[in-house]
């Protein structure tokens, strides 16, 4: 057998791997999933109020099982820098988010000097009446914040503003460093589904290292898929032939890593996606995200 | 105690949502269980303490500490204070809502839960049935310790965090009508710094501890340490300030009249024994209400740190009677440390358990498994939600208990007080209490009344 045929072998299951893999990856929203995880576990448990809410929707999408629009969509797929801040300002809490709301309003005015149209100072004026009930304490950081900053200066209460949620704010600030997390979840995440998927293959089809040289050779001409060796397993097993059942999952080991290594580059090369471009690393004379970072 | 008059509690929908077989579910059960679960909650303290943010409102101030100012905006130095304190409260049935109308009652300033907020396991679903619906219509701030329960969660206490110390919860604070302030940390003080030392003012400061997963704070983790560090500075900073020290933490040493062997808090105690400003320590985790002479606990602080306590000891309370199931109440006579009162005693507890048969036979195993010393959580929780399953009503919650502060110019007082001393607070016509009734009894001397009519209740308050 030529080393070539081997190789070729091995790419076309590697290839029909791959694809079941980004069949798998689609059918179940797992970057979505994966997404949504790794915003928990930098979030805590607020990530799914973030990723749920009905005001954020318009930035969802609906999955590839979400055959109606009944329901509103509920993909989130990774979001940019300023969908994120976009819509932590649109879920942000109580008096927070209705100041985000105003600020972000009001803040392109304030950038392009165009006169102040006072919404800020009604709303600091309305919540000078909040100092007694439920609202007291929000109202009272506001307007502190409001008082050090000084009422035109906008731009800095919304940064001040955003120093009350750190987390979010050093999500925001730290992008790239999300993004580079992410993205190696996302690839654990893949060849671990493909090397699952690539044992499979390899356990189902008995295709230890000696019957794919058989195989390439086409000595034997036995189907692919033996069901043999499913009845072998549980025998061996049984009958406590260990270093049987150990010499063959050693046979299928080589083949399987080797499957799930190409299926692996095929997958990056063909249907893979890198997440480091979603959302741009800050830039220095970018104005929207300091508003951010603080 | 004084006879109890009979009344019906108006319970709402939400109360029978967990209903009462909520620890017969074994998902509830798996989800709360204490065995097999490593204790990283220093660790996890670090990490879920960073997302906590400073407030523009105090920028000058100790970090942890926050002033009953913030908490009551238009509180002044010397302005008299009432406190509810109670500990083991989330589990969002009938026991749990049964003492909102007690607690509305005693018209308190805020409320404190010394742990076990939210069971099974301090999930995001947990703090909303069995701290916020319970809660609903307050119109109070709540601040807490974090308990074992807290720290079981997928998150490993994150929800705590969320909950009490960031913004995150706000609509939820105001969907059910409390007042939100968020908290500094797990481990906080709530005092008055304004008031000068030489002032007659009554100067008193809540201090909670966050005694984590299984009550190990002698660690050699660099929270733990740090946590001591900063008791013993506000140990110091009250003596300096000439102010008295309540001390809540969740995990007892001293309960049921033993010296529970598995809490490592020696450290903790030794601060306790060191400084003569605490003058009250205040546990939970075990659900009745227990309380010590200060000479006992002095004995068994004596016996913890090895040293002689020189000053006089503070009154030791358990109070978990808070609103989760009732535990076995221990032997009362030949204890090591004797426990000065408990509610219920055996007595009671029989009393309230064996009103049918299958009851009874319920609360003899029950006691029956106590007395062995197995290992009671899973199973003690299982056997009083069938006790609680088959009492199908709300009489219930008439064992439970909570412990009223009140801190005003002739000083400061702890005192006991049970559901059953409801009846006495409201006028005899009232039948039927609802637990959204915002109106309270018109009676303001409500404490006073219910000590006159309870002498037991009157000996076991507390001057601090």
């Amino acid at each position: 057998m030529k080393g070539a045929d081997l190789a070729l072998t091995f790419l076309d299951l590697a290839l029909i791997v791959a694809c079941f893999g980004f069949a798998y990856r689609y059918l179940t929203s797992s970057i979505p999933r994966l997404y949504a995880k790794t915003l928990r576990e930098l979030l805590g448990p607020w990530a799914d109020q973030l990723l749920t809410s009905p005001l954020t929707s318009d930035l969802r999408l609906r999955g590839p099982l979400q055959f109606t629009n009944i329901l509103p969509p509920r993909m989130q797929l990774p979001m940019s820098h300023d969908e994120f801040i976009a819509c932590f300002e649109r879920v942000a809490p109580g008096l927070y988010g209705e100041a985000f709301a105003i600020l972000s309003r009001q803040a392109p005015q304030d950038e392009r000097k165009e006169p102040p149209q006072n919404e800020w100072a009604q709303f600091t004026k309305r919540l000078k009446g909040l100092t007694e009930g439920e609202h007291s304490y929000e109202a009272q950081e506001i307007l502190k914040i409001s008082e050090l900053h000084g009422q035109r200066e906008l731009f800095r209460i919304r940064s001040a503003l955003w120093q009350l949620f750190p987390d979010v704010n050093g999500l925001i600030s730290r992008d790239k460093e999300f993004l580079t997390r992410f993205d190696h979840a996302n690839r654990r995440r893949n060849f671990r589904q493909l090397t699952v998927m690539a044992g499979l293959l390899t356990f189902c089809g008995n295709l230890t290292l000696n019957r794919l040289f058989d195989i390439g050779n086409l000595q034997q001409g036995s189907p692919l898929f033996d069901a043999h060796v499913l009845i072998a397993l549980p025998r061996m097993v049984w009958h406590g032939e260990f270093v049987n059942l150990l010499s063959y999952i050693a046979g299928c080991l080589l083949p399987t890593l080797t499957i799930a290594g190409i299926a692996e580059i095929l997958d990056r090369k063909l249907f893979g996606t890198t997440w480091m471009n979603v959302m741009k690393p800050p830039m220095e004379n970018d104005t929207s995200r300091s508003t951010a970072s603080g | 105690m004084a006879e109890d008059r009979e009344f019906d509690i108006k319970y709402p929908k939400t109360a029978t949502n967990r209903g009462g077989r909520f620890w017969v579910n074994p998902l509830n059960l798996i989800a709360a269980r204490s065995k097999f679960r490593m204790d990283r909650s220093s660790q996890w303290r670090d990490v879920n303490e960073r997302s906590i943010p400073p407030t523009p409102l105090s920028p000058g101030q100790e970090p942890r500490t926050r002033s009953f100012k913030e908490l009551l905006p238009s509180h002044k130095p010397g302005d008299a204070i009432r406190a509810v304190i109670l500990g083991d409260s989330g589990e969002g049935d009938h026991s749990q809502y049964g003492l909102v109308p007690l607690i509305r009652a005693l018209k308190p300033h805020f409320m404190i839960i010394d742990g076990d907020v939210a069971y099974p396991a301090g999930q995001r679903t947990d703090y909303i049935e069995g701290f916020f619906e319970p809660y609903n219509d307050l119109g109070i701030p709540i601040w807490a310790v974090p308990g074992n329960h807290e720290y079981y969660s997928p998150n490993k206490g994150r929800e705590f965090v969320d909950v009490f110390c960031t913004r995150k919860y706000v609509n939820e604070w105001k969907r059910f009508g409390l007042r939100f302030v968020p908290q500094p940390g797990t481990y906080w003080e709530l005092s008055d710094s304004s008031i000068p030392p030489d002032s007659k003012i009554t100067n008193v400061s809540f201090i909670g501890i966050d005694s984590g997963h299984s009550g190990n704070l002698d660690s050699d983790e660099s929270s733990d340490a740090k946590q001591m560090e900063w008791l013993g500075e506000r140990l110091l900073a009250a003596e300096k300030e000439n102010r008295k020290v309540i001390l809540l933490f969740h995990i007892p040493i001293l309960v049921s009249g033993e010296l529970d062997s598995a809490p490592q808090l020696r450290q903790l105690h030794k601060l306790i024994a060191s400084s003569n400003r605490v003058k009250a320590v205040i546990c939970g985790h075990i659900h009745n209400f227990q309380a010590y002479e200060r000479s006992v606990f002095g004995k068994a602080l004596c016996e913890i740190t090895g040293e002689q306590v020189d000053s006089e000891p503070p009154a030791y309370f358990v109070s978990g009677g808070g609103g989760a199931y009732l535990a076995v109440p221990p032997k009362s006579k030949g204890l090591t440390y004797p426990i000065h009162a408990m509610y219920p005693d055996v007595d009671q507890w029989r009393g309230q358990a064996a009103e049918n048969l299958w009851q009874g036979t319920i609360s003899h195993v029950r006691r029956g498994i106590a007395k062995v010393k197995l290992s009671q959580s899973g199973i003690d929780r299982l056997f009083a939600s069938m006790q609680e399953g088959a009492l199908e009503d709300a009489d219930k919650p008439s064992l439970l208990s909570l412990l009223y502060v009140e801190i005003n110019q002739n000083g400061a007082t702890i005192t006991p007080v049970f559901l059953s001393d409801l009846s006495k607070l409201y006028p005899d016509e009232v039948e039927l209490i609802s637990i959204r009734n915002t109106n309270p009894p018109p009676d303001s001397g409500l404490v006073e009344n219910c000590k006159q009519n309870n002498p037991e209740i009157n000996d076991l308050t507390v001057k601090v």
